[in-house]
Formats: C-alpha cells, structure tokens, sequence
C-alpha cells in the first residue's frame, strides 16, 4: 500500500523534527514580528513627520497700506502782516467776524508814512553815496596794486641780470688767477730755466768745456808721444839684435828726446787737471748759490699767485652770495605786490542796504498809494486781533485768518515705519463712521516730525466742508504700490536664526534607505521690501521652480524630513 | 578517574576556546543593552578620537532596552534595507536551487571530456575573489540594463559556481546500482533525478543552502558595487551608515540581523555537519 503522505512528506515532516522545527517556527514568528514592526515604525515614522505648506515665488509688487487713526481738528490759520512801525489810525474789523477777500481790515496813517518815507529816501540816498565812494577807493586801491607789482617786477628782473653779469666778472678773475698759478712751473722745472738763462753759470761751463777739451788734447799728445817712444824702443832693439845677430856695431843710441816731451805733457796734463778740478769745483759753489737764490724767489712767486687765487675766489664767492641776497629780496617784494587783497564785503554789504532801503521806500510808496488800506488778501474768519488804534505796528501779525467757512483739518499720527510710504500730495482716504462713510480725493497737507512724541510723524490733510465735525475721530488710508519685485514669498516663509540672519527653507529631494523624501534646506535671503502678507527678496536668491516652505505644524530645522500637508 | 579528568581538562579548554571566539558577539549583545551613557564612556576614544584605550565591560550598569524600541519602532529604514536583506536572500536561494542542482546532477551523473573541462573551470571561477572579475560583471550589467537594480546582485549570486561544487559532493555519493536499478525499472531520467537523486542528495542541497543563505545574509561588496539607491540596500551596509554617536542603536541593529543567521544556521546545522563528513570520508 502506498504511503499517503509520498517521500517527500516523509522527509519534510523528518526534516522539521527537533531543533530545526523549532528554529524554523521561531525564524516564521520572527519574520512575523518584522512585519509587524515594519508597518509600525512607519506609522510613527509618518506621524511624527512635519508637515509642510508650500508655496512658490512670485514677481509682483508690493502694496503697502498705510493706515492710522486720527482726528478732525480747525482749519489752517493765516497771518495778515504789515511792515512794523507803522501808526495804526483805525482798526475796521473784530474777532469773529468773517472778511471777503479784498476788505478793509485796518487804516494806517498817511501823514506818519509820508514822514517814514522821506527818512527812508534820505537813507537810501547815502547809502548810495556811501557805496559809490566805496567803489572808487576799491578802483584806485586795484590800480595802485597794479602799479606797485610791475615795479617789482621790473627790480627783480634787474636784480636779476646785476647779479649773473658780477658773478660772471669775479668768477672770470678767478679763473684767470687759478691758469696763472697752474702756469707757475714746478721747481726743477723752475732751476732748469733759471740756470739756462745765467751768463755766469754759462761762462763757468765754457771754461770747464775748454779745460776739458785741453785736457783730452794733452792726452792724445801723450798717448802719441808714448807710442813714437815705445816705437822708437822696438826699433832700436829690434836693430841691435839683427846686429848682435850679424855681429855688426850699434850706429846710434835710443832717442831720448820723446821722453822729455812725453814729460812736459804729463806735466801740462796734470797742471790742467787740478785747473779743470778747481773750474768745476767753482761751479759747483756758484750752482749750489744760484739754487737757494732762486727757490727763495720761486717761492715768494708761489705765494703771490696762490693768494692772488684765494682773493679772487673770495671775491667771486662774496659777489655770488650778493647778487642771490639781491635777487631774493627782489623776489620777495615780487611776491608781496603779487598777493590778492584781502577780501572785503563792505561793498556787497552795501549794495544790499541800498537795495533793502529802496524796497523799503517802494513798500512806504505802496502804502502811500492805498492810502494806508490793509486788506484781506483771502476770504476767512478774524481769528484774532494783535492791533489797537493810534499803536505802531510790530513784527508780529496783525491779524490771524482763519481758513474758508468749514474747512478743518484730519491730523493723525505715523510710525516712521509707515512715514517712508506717505508723501506731501500723495491720494489717500479718509474713512468716519467705523468705515461708513468714506471722504476721497483727499491730499496729503504736510507730513512733519512730532515734536510731542519721538519717532512719529504729523500727518495733515484738508477736509472739504461739511464732510466731518470737529473733533470726530476717522481712519487715513494710502496705499503705495512699488516698483515690481521678481522674487517675492509669502511673509509666512521669512525666519531668523541665532544670528539675525534672515532665511527662507526650501523644499529638496533627498535619497534616504526609505527612497525619495523631502527634506528642508536653508537658504540665507536678503529682505528688500516687505508689506502685511509679502516679502520681496534679492533677486536670485530663490529659483522660480523651487518650493519655499510657508507653514509647518511642528518645528522644523535645515535638514529635517518633511512631507507635504494633507489637502 | 583519570579518564574523567582528561575529558573535564578537554572540556574546560574547549569552553575556554569558544568564549574567546562567542566573545564578539557577547560584546555587541552586551552593547546592545547599556545605556547611551555608558557606551559613550567606554566607547569614547573611537568616538571621539581623544587617544587611550576602550573600556568596555560585559556587564552594563544600566540595562536598558530603548535601543531595541529606537531599531523596531523608530527606525523604517532599517526595515527597508531588512526586507531588501530577505528579498535577496530567498530569490537567490530559490534561483539557486533551480539553477545550480540540476547542474550538479549533470556533472555527477553524466561524466564526459567535456563535463570535466567545464567542471574544472567552474572550480577555477569558484576560487576568484569578487575584485577579479567585477570590472568585467559591471560592464556585462551595464550592458543588460541591470545596474543599479537588486537583479545586478541577484542574478550573478543565482548563477554561483559554489553551490554547485558542494551539492555535487552529495550526488556522487549516491550509488550507481541504486540509479540503474531504477533506470532497468523503467524510470526515465527526470523521474530518477526528482524521485531519487533531490531525497538522497538533499543533505548536500540544504547544507549548500545554508552556507549561501550566510553568505547572501553578509554580501557587501556586490550592493556597495552595483546599487547606487540606498532604498535598495541590504542590511549589511545599513549598519556602517548608523553614526559612531548611536552606537547602542547601532548594537541593537547588529543583533536583530543576526538573529535570522543563526535560526537558519540552526535548522541547516546538521545538513552542514553530514556534509564535510562526508566530504571529509573515502569512498
């Protein structure tokens, strides 16, 4: 019968028997726990990963809504002024009362205008005195600066020409003094000429030159003399041996007649000797004299020319430094009738009183003209009277006028933040009523610094009559648009790390052993602008394609993992 | 007495031998239960590269199991690339198992000139490191579209020569007369290699699937090479990524990975054991 379970269920029940069984449901129940644990993790993993809303850049501009709270206040007032010191005959108008453009408001007196008026020409007139003599002093003060710079002009060009031709003439002696001692030959140069010239010295060579020539003549006689007699000898000797060789006689005897006269030369010659020794001697003594005597006059000579040198340098040297004192003091005065005068703004000053007097005198004559009127120039409200009868007018203002019936201010208060948005004459609006009621086509009045409180600004602005009541409160609004921004993010996605530096965090993919995921990378961005809901960044600082966190619902840093929020 | 004595000394050396080698993994089971203090105390010449020497003791002060719930409950990516580690391992195996036992039964049961040539290199390619011939395995992957995809690890380890040489130790041990006696029964050759030559030849089989489960369990080399996606990764290269500064985690994650090793290095340990027997016998 065959095995129900075949050979292979026999080995595989055979094979889990045991240990391996065991090792074998406990490897099942681990990969059963793996699983288990895998799914898990990842709903952990999930749940505790941040969430993130994104958002792209934009190129738009910016809005930026300037709004601030303020009040209606009185209308703007204006001074009616008058030229002080004038006699007020009559004042016509009160305060409160309302004025047209145009009406009387005070009457001056006639008779005190004339007064001032006269005073005011005489004035005028030497002050114009006054400036015209100012001008010609000025003219004749140019022209005698003038005259005194040629002058030195011309002395320094002398100076100068004086001093180079001197120098040129004491320098020329100089040199000549120099050429004549250099000229001065050296010693033995100086003993050489000496000795050619002197007859004595000459005499005493012509005397030694004779002896020696004697001298040399006596030799020459005797060396002859002394062969004639060695001649002689040889001969007679040579005859008495051909004779005692014949045995003939002897016919004469040697001559004896060349020695005497071979003495008598030896004699001269020796009597010449000491002649020529003693000549020479003589001349000697002679020459040893001739050279003291001549070295002292060489000497003397030397020193003349050498100090003649030294004087003439001198000389030069002292002309030199002459002509330069010469020539620096007529510099100098060059200089001194070269310089500009000194500035002076009397005549200007004058000019202008002259011209304020005639303003004056024209402003008296004006008066003059109306008769001493004052009138409104504007339609408005005595605000306040400062004049009286029969008093003098001051620098202070008459009268203040108050603007058209109706017509009040909206002041309200700005950051400075919001102050570099707002400019005189820039639309705005005002809204009352919480918003009700809306006043537009309204300008900006002026935008000055508060003096009451640091760091803000007074804003004004004209309300039109009848649109609000004194004292009511409204909303100033404006709107700025600026110029278009190409990378601009929401205000959201702006954070600042530890050190104040502004960064935006930007969505980038990233592989992890769990694929691709999405992980926050730091970008440090420059702010350029900024309103309520945008901020515009430099340029370059984003891409267009590249996803800038905007919210999170946890706290995330550069490099978290991040997904994307649930729609 | 005597007797008893030398086999209590053998015992004792033997023991001795074995805690020095179970020592590495007594540490990172030890590791795996200290505390973060603890082990950046005893760990903090490697970690923090202040010179001296590791200190490291079996007992921890404070046991703690958080490193295991940071690996099992805080950790995805370590059961990603643990997925990864099986999805490898059970198709190679199974690969394998198609691949290089019929390959075995041909070069045991059907010898020829040919066989032996092939089998001799087979031997030859079995004993080539992975350095030798990976420039030419990643020019052929690339060729067949396959980098950077778990097939370029599969594939090549499916096809491994070392499989084949052990299992074909276990089919030459089958008797002949066993296989003509089937054939003179009228069996055909599949029905001898399926009914008699996988049963008989099975502890070759199992032993072969065991030291190749260990081996695919530890690759490094072969994913490093051909798998650029960390997603894809096994967990042999998981643990080098875990920081120096998490070490205990790193520890618990070493412990967890070597759990499956040991179960199957448990069920197949018999196989393994018949196997260099019977290697190690003369016929």
């Amino acid at each position: 019968m065959r095995d129900k379970g075949g050979i292979w269920r026999q080995r595989l029940r055979a094979g889990f028997e045991g240990s391996r069984g065991r090792a074998a449901a406990l490897l099942g129940q681990f990969l059963i726990f793996m699983m288990a644990c895998t799914v898990l993790s990842r709903a952990l993993y999930t749940a505790r990963m941040v969430q993130v809303t994104v958002g792209n850049s934009r190129s738009m501009s910016l809005d930026h809504v300037v709004e601030a709270e303020g009040t209606v206040l009185e209308g703007p007032k204006s001074a009616v002024l008058i030229p002080a010191g004038m006699r007020i005959a009559q004042v016509l108008v009160r305060e409160g009362q309302q004025v047209e453009a145009g009406e009387e408001l005070l009457l001056l007196d006639c008779e005190d205008i004339q007064e001032q008026l006269l005073k005011k020409r005489k004035e005028e007139e030497r002050l114009r005195l006054q400036l015209e003599a100012a001008r010609e002093n000025a003219a004749r003060q140019a022209a005698d600066a003038q005259r005194n710079q040629t002058r030195a002009e011309e002395d320094y060009n002398d100076a100068v020409a004086a001093a180079d031709s001197q120098a040129e003439e004491a320098r020329a002696a100089w040199e000549e003094a120099v050429r004549e001692r250099e000229q001065l030959a050296g010693w033995d140069s100086y003993l050489a000429g000496v000795q050619q010239e002197d007859l004595t010295l000459r005499q005493l060579d012509g005397t030694i030159g004779r002896l020696e020539q004697e001298l040399s003549d006596l030799r020459q006689e005797l060396d002859h003399l002394q062969a004639e007699r060695e001649q002689a000898a040889t001969g007679h000797l040579q005859g008495e041996r051909e004779q005692a060789a014949t045995g003939a006689a002897g016919e004469s005897a040697p001559d004896t007649g060349k020695d005497e006269d071979a003495e008598n030369v030896a004699a001269q010659i020796l009597a010449k000797e000491q002649e020529l020794i003693k000549a020479r001697a003589e001349r000697e003594q002679y020459l040893a004299q001739l050279s003291q005597d001549s070295r002292q006059q060489w000497e003397q000579k030397r020193a003349s020319l050498e100090e003649t040198e030294r004087q003439a340098q001198r000389s030069y040297e002292g002309i030199r430094d002459s002509g330069e004192q010469n020539v620096q003091a007529a510099s100098r005065a060059l200089e001194d009738a070269s310089q500009k005068p000194l500035s002076d703004s009397s005549l200007a000053l004058l000019s202008m009183d002259v011209e304020a007097a005639g303003e004056e005198c024209a402003a008296l004559e004006a008066l003059l003209a109306t008769e001493g009127r004052i009138c409104a120039e504007k339609a408005g409200q005595i605000a306040q009277v400062s004049a009286e009868n029969g008093r003098r007018t001051t620098d202070e203002p008459a009268f203040l006028l108050a603007a058209g019936e109706g017509e009040l201010t909206f002041q309200a208060l700005l950051t400075k933040e919001q102050s570099r948005y707002v400019n005189v004459g820039d639309e705005c609006v005002v809204s009352f009523d919480s918003g009700r009621r809306k006043v537009e086509g309204l300008t900006v009045l002026s935008l000055t610094e508060s003096k009451e409180e640091e760091n803000r600004y007074r804003l004004t602005l004209l309300l039109p009559a009848g649109q609000a009541a004194m004292g009511q409160s409204g909303t100033f609004r404006l709107v700025r648009q600026t110029t278009n921004y190409s990378t601009c993010v929401p205000l959201e996605a702006l954070r600042t790390d530890s050190r104040q530096q502004t960064y935006v965090l930007v969505l980038s993919h990233v592989e992890t052993f769990l694929g691709e995921e999405l992980t926050a990378v730091k970008r440090p961005v420059k702010v350029l602008d900024k309103n309520g809901t945008y901020a515009a960044l430099e340029e370059g600082a984003i891409g267009a394609e590249e996803a800038v966190i905007v919210s999170a619902d946890g706290i995330i840093e550069e490099g978290d993992i991040v997904r994307m929020e649930e729609p | 007495m005597r007797r008893r004595m030398k086999q209590g000394l053998t015992l004792g050396g033997l023991a001795v031998l074995a805690a020095l080698v179970c020592l590495p993994v007594i540490w990172v089971l030890a590791g795996s239960i200290k505390s973060s203090v603890e082990l950046s105390d005893s760990l903090s010449p490697i970690l923090l590269e202040n010179g001296g020497r590791v200190r490291f003791t079996l007992w921890p002060l404070f046991p703690t199991l958080r490193h295991f719930m940071e690996v099992l409950l805080q950790s995805p990516s370590f059961f990603v690339v643990f997925w990864n580690s099986v999805r490898i391992a059970v198709l190679t195996l199974g690969g394998q198992l198609m691949v290089a036992v019929p390959a075995a039964w041909a070069f045991a049961r059907f010898p020829s000139r040919g066989n032996g040539f092939l089998f001799t290199l087979y031997t030859v390619l079995m004993m080539m490191p992975f350095q030798v011939t990976m420039l030419s395995s990643y020019l052929v992957l690339d060729n067949l579209g396959l980098m950077g995809r778990q097939a370029a690890v599969i594939l090549p380890a499916v096809f491994s020569t070392f499989p084949v040489f052990l299992i074909y130790r276990g089919f030459t041990e089958i008797p002949e007369g066993l296989v003509e006696a089937a054939r003179i029964d009228g069996a055909g050759d599949w029905r001898i290699f399926f009914h008699i030559g996988l049963p008989l030849g099975s502890s070759g089989i199992l032993s072969a699937a065991v030291l190749s489960f260990l081996e695919i369990w530890n690759l490094i080399e072969q994913p490093l090479a051909f798998l650029e996606d960390k997603a894809l990764w096994p967990l042999s290269l998981y643990l080098p990524e875990v920081g120096l500064g998490q070490a205990g985690t790193a520890f618990a994650a070493s412990v967890i990975t070597l759990i499956p090793a040991v179960l199957v290095f448990v069920m197949g340990q018999d196989y393994l054991e018949k196997g260099i027997v019977a290697a190690a016998m003369k016929e």
